[in-house]
């Protein structure tokens, strides 16, 4: 069964940006990326592979009434979708390109992955560190 | 003008017909300013992509990636040999 798992660090990312997405925004975009794929600007930026498991890193892009953003996705073995990062398309990473502006991407989602991921790990059923939604 | 921009112009002089190539000209002249402002938003596309892949690539995240595969297959295939 696919589940989309958001974990508690998303939920902060996502609360700076309350003004333009929510959670549910969020889910409903994944499960139309997973009923029609890759939509224009979309991409696979690369897969990983961990025996018979592969991590597929995703970017999509998201449109809720004059707010547009991107944001990564890490796909588990085709069935969980992991939100990891997200943030606007005119946002301080886009337009505004300053001089040490790789650098702060960079850091960014280095924090963004090592959150996401850590979230992932930590989480059991007694201290749960992301929600679930099936997806049909 | 650069080689390569040349060289992608002789690879639309190749592939549209004179008149798609007056419409491609007069498309380019009336939207610089615009075209400029594309030109930058893919810059730091590309910039955006190749940098997600270079962290995703390294060594601390390729590591906790290792984890959440090993915690998958055990949640999902508790049974299976590792």
């Amino acid at each position: 069964m696919k589940r989309i798992l958001i974990t508690g660090y998303f939920r902060k990312l996502l609360k700076k940006l309350r003004k333009h997405f929510d959670e549910q925004d969020i889910t409903d975009d994944i499960k139309e990326f997973v009923r029609i794929g890759f939509r224009k600007g979309e991409s696979r930026l690369t897969t990983e592979i961990f025996g018979d498991v592969t991590v597929e890193i995703v970017k999509l892009r998201i449109r809720v009434h004059n707010s547009a953003g991107r944001y990564l996705i890490g796909i588990i073995d085709g069935n969980e979708y992991l939100p990891i990062f997200i943030d606007l398309k005119t946002g301080c990473y886009g337009r505004n390109m300053s001089f040490n502006a790789d650098k702060k991407t960079a850091s960014m989602l280095e924090s963004a992955l090592e959150n996401t991921l850590a979230d992932y790990l930590e989480h059991t059923e007694e201290h749960p560190m992301f929600t679930e939604y099936l997806i049909e | 003008m650069t080689e390569l921009l040349q060289q992608a112009f002789t690879i639309v002089s190749m592939n549209f017909s004179p008149k798609e190539q007056e419409r491609f000209a007069h498309l380019i002249i009336e939207n610089i300013s615009r075209l400029r402002e594309f030109l930058e938003e893919e810059s730091e596309e590309r910039n955006f992509d190749r940098i997600a892949v270079k962290t995703v690539k390294s060594p601390k995240i390729q590591n906790m990636l290792g984890r959440v595969a090993e915690k998958y297959r055990n949640r999902n295939y508790p049974g299976n040999p590792q």
